[in-house]
């Protein structure tokens, strides 16, 4: 179980490493309005 | 084996990223850093060194980034200058080098690394990357040691990875429940719905960690973390019956050597733990007397040829004062290195809580500044916990400490930009 969940862990920080890296690298521009961390303030800009 | 393989491959493909992306390196080292990975598999000469090669390769992305190279004066860059340039004539004067060495090396490269923070995270997504990264390298613990808390009725005590400066079942306590803020924020910005209860998780299951610990300064600090929360949230009985329901909960399987240790607390002054810690503060205060300005060199105070003269009459539990740990990163770096070293830290502590309470003043009820606001409270309350929780641990130079703090900085200087700037031109900076 605690196996899994090193690799659960690896694979999610490696997920991130991977989606700054091609929101920097391939489009030049973060669009945080998609994708899996996406932001709630990005989704709807007039949240306060 | 598998373990092994499958974190070189991990770690391979994380180094392919950085040649892409140069913050990626500082991401990756972070990650190294902070959750040590390689404490869980097989020991490996790569796997050893992939902390150094990841440090390396953000030297390389701070030499190529355009980015500006020196960091931009202001109270909190002045004050960790000052307290670097200390730290190292500290230890170069150090009574004894050999010993004072080792906690050195740990303080410099964290230095190094908030200095590469400082320098590359300048942009909301760089930040919001390395909060993720912050988040799950601790993440991984508090949820691993939570189930096993609750598994076990609460009967074992958890500890940290082997050979890091959480190892210790305290510290372990403090560093969860200051990176518990942060998933916080996470739970509350992030819009997909499985994300938000992937941070939930780690939130909940890293409270149920801290109790697991069984360390009374770890009960100490979550005490603070969730009086904090319900004091900043909105819907104040909302939180009091989550707290009620996760914390409550937890406590309601743990055994009764957790209640009788956690009793102690009350009677501090009977307990000949808490009593030999305040021996050593007051060892580490009249050394420190004696060596105002460097101190005797990092850790060098522990010993009895250098701290006997200052306490031949002290006795801890009947025996005489010998080699002891101080337990208190203030006193640490005061002894260790010095008043002005320990103004300089508490200085950056101080400016940081602050500017964390003037970006949440700023940023209060203006759309699109929502991830500013929560993110600086949560810095703040993470700074709180982690202020009181080292009042009884050595853990003046952990990364993820000195990482919120120069997140609390870069954040202040994004949102001032995008505030004096036209909100649309100003996002598109940000973001690139």
């Amino acid at each position: 179980m605690t196996a899994i969940i090193w690799l659960f862990f690896l694979l999610a920080i490696l997920f991130v490493l991977y989606w700054y890296k091609q929101h920097r690298a391939v489009t030049g521009a973060f669009d945080s309005t998609t994708g899996w961390f996406a932001m709630r303030d990005e989704k709807d800009p007039e949240i306060k | 084996m598998i373990k092994t393989l499958v974190l070189l491959t991990v770690t391979a493909t994380a180094f392919a990223f950085c040649m892409q992306a140069g913050v990626v390196s500082l991401l990756t080292w972070v990650w190294l850093s902070l959750m040590m990975p390689q404490s869980e598999a097989w020991s490996s000469v790569l796997l050893n060194y992939s902390n150094m090669i990841a440090g390396i390769f953000t030297i390389i992305a701070l030499f190529s980034v355009k980015e500006r190279k020196i960091p931009k004066a202001n109270a909190f860059t002045v004050l960790f200058f000052l307290f670097a340039i200390i730290i190292i004539i500290s230890h170069i004067f150090s009574k004894n080098r050999e010993t004072s060495y080792h906690m050195f090396y740990v303080g410099s490269v964290t230095l190094f690394m908030s200095f590469a923070v400082l320098l590359l995270i300048n942009t909301k997504v760089k930040i919001q990357a390395l909060v993720w990264v912050v988040v799950l390298s601790l993440g991984y613990y508090g949820v691993t040691r939570g189930l096993y808390t609750i598994a076990g009725g609460g009967a074992g005590i958890v500890s940290g990875p082997a050979g890091t400066v959480i190892t210790d079942n305290n510290q372990l306590a403090v560093a969860l429940a200051s990176t518990a803020p942060l998933a916080y924020y996470l739970f509350r910005i992030t819009a997909d719905k499985w994300v938000r209860l992937l941070a939930a998780g780690i939130f909940a299951l890293s409270i149920v960690a801290v109790i697991g610990t069984h360390s009374r300064g770890g009960l100490i600090s979550l005490g603070v973390l969730v009086l904090s929360l319900i004091a900043r949230a909105k819907n104040k009985i909302l939180y009091i019956a989550v707290m009620l329901v996760v914390a409550g909960g937890t406590l309601l399987i743990m055994p009764a050597s957790w209640f009788n240790r956690m009793d102690t607390i009350g009677s501090a002054e009977e307990d000949s733990s808490f009593m030999g810690r305040v021996e050593a503060w007051a060892v580490a205060y009249k050394i420190a007397l004696e060596n105002p300005i460097l101190g005797v060199g990092a850790r060098v105070h522990y010993f009895p040829e250098y701290n006997h003269h200052v306490a031949p009459e002290i006795t801890v539990s009947g025996r005489p004062y010998i080699h002891r740990a101080t337990h208190n990163a203030y006193f640490e770096i005061m002894a260790g290195n010095g008043f002005l070293a320990l103004g300089a830290f508490l200085g950056m502590m101080a400016t940081t809580f602050f500017w964390c309470g003037k970006i949440m003043r700023l940023t209060r009820n203006k759309p699109g500044f929502l991830w500013a606001n929560e993110l600086a409270s949560m810095l703040q309350l993470s700074l709180l916990v982690f202020g009181v929780g080292t009042m009884a641990l050595s853990m003046e130079f952990w990364a993820g400490f000195w990482i919120n703090m120069v997140l609390a900085v870069n954040l202040r200087e994004i949102v001032l930009r995008e505030l004096k700037a036209t909100p649309d031109v100003a996002k598109q900076e940000a973001y690139a």
